[in-house]
């Protein structure tokens, strides 16, 4: 587990020392397929970086008056997940949901600070990378939204210039 | 009544109770079961049509890779949904590496599964 979680995305930066003291920190989690890590709404005081398996980020769709989860990312081995933990209003915006047994490490927003505040170090490189995984996911959306924004434009362009002229 | 004109009237009640037992038997369970299934789905129909009836949301290119015919209206409207979020994620995430006018506008062109 340990050397899974040394190659990933958030702990490049950290020296061994820092690594091993964060890791004594998370605890571990096993998820059966189908399963929900959290859900869209739910408090959010751990975060997450998943082991091994998978686990899709979804957002959910009204649908003839069902609401159904939509997978927007899928998570793999490394990745971290549940950065909502560390950024107020400390509410996730998104559930988590394992598409096959998959394990994650958990981390707990007020050890987290604890550490960091008697480790800065730790703290500066951790915070570095989430802040690259948090800019990530904002241009990400934002790349999104201005491209549906440009399809509504490009829709009610064309819808104007088929109207028929306005009569005299 | 004469035993001709009794035969006659009996003769046209079960001409009509057969009429009406051959009009019942073509709308029995079974032959009913055996016209919906000649029947198309009017869900999957929708779904396929409502796709095609919006192209500039939905990734045709993807869009024609689904088993459409073989899901629900739902599950059809779905798996559209989850192939086009796909598709743009995978064009986004050109345009977040590499930002242009470009790469932001490009049209999608992976093969999504």
């Amino acid at each position: 587990m340990d050397a899974l979680l040394r190659q990933g995305e958030l702990f490049e930066g950290l020296s061994e020392e820092g690594f091993r003291r964060l890791l004594a920190t998370g605890k571990s989690r096993t998820l059966q397929a189908g399963e929900y890590l959290f859900r869209l709404g739910d408090d959010a005081t751990d975060f997450y970086v998943l082991i091994n398996g998978k686990v899709d980020l979804c957002f959910p769709m009204r649908l003839r008056g069902a609401v159904k989860d939509v997978t927007v990312e899928s998570v793999g081995a490394g990745q971290a997940l549940g950065w909502s933990a560390l950024v107020k209003p400390h509410r996730f915006t998104l559930s988590a949901r394992a598409t096959e047994p998959s394990e994650v490490a958990g981390f707990t927003r007020r050890v987290l600070l604890e550490l960091f505040e008697a480790e800065p170090s730790i703290g500066y490189a951790f915070f570095t990378k989430v802040s690259e995984v948090v800019g990530f996911r904002l241009h990400t959306f934002q790349a999104l939204w201005v491209r549906e924004l440009q399809r509504a434009l490009e829709a009610e362009t064309q819808r104007l210039t088929e109207l028929p002229p306005a009569s005299q | 009544m004469d035993g001709t004109t009794f035969l006659g009237f009996v003769l046209i009640v079960a001409v009509g109770i057969s009429v009406l037992a051959l009009t019942l038997g073509l709308l029995s369970p079974t032959r009913e079961t055996a016209m919906e299934a000649k029947r198309p789905s009017t869900g999957v129909l929708t779904a396929e049509s409502m796709a095609a009836s919006i192209p500039a949301f939905f990734a045709k290119a993807q869009s024609d890779q689904l088993p459409l015919a073989t899901l629900g209206f739902d599950e059809a409207l779905l798996a559209l949904l989850q192939n086009h979020v796909k598709a743009e994620r995978a064009v986004v995430n050109e345009f977040v590496h590499f930002p242009s006018v470009d790469s932001l506008y490009a049209r999608p062109s992976l093969t999504v599964h």
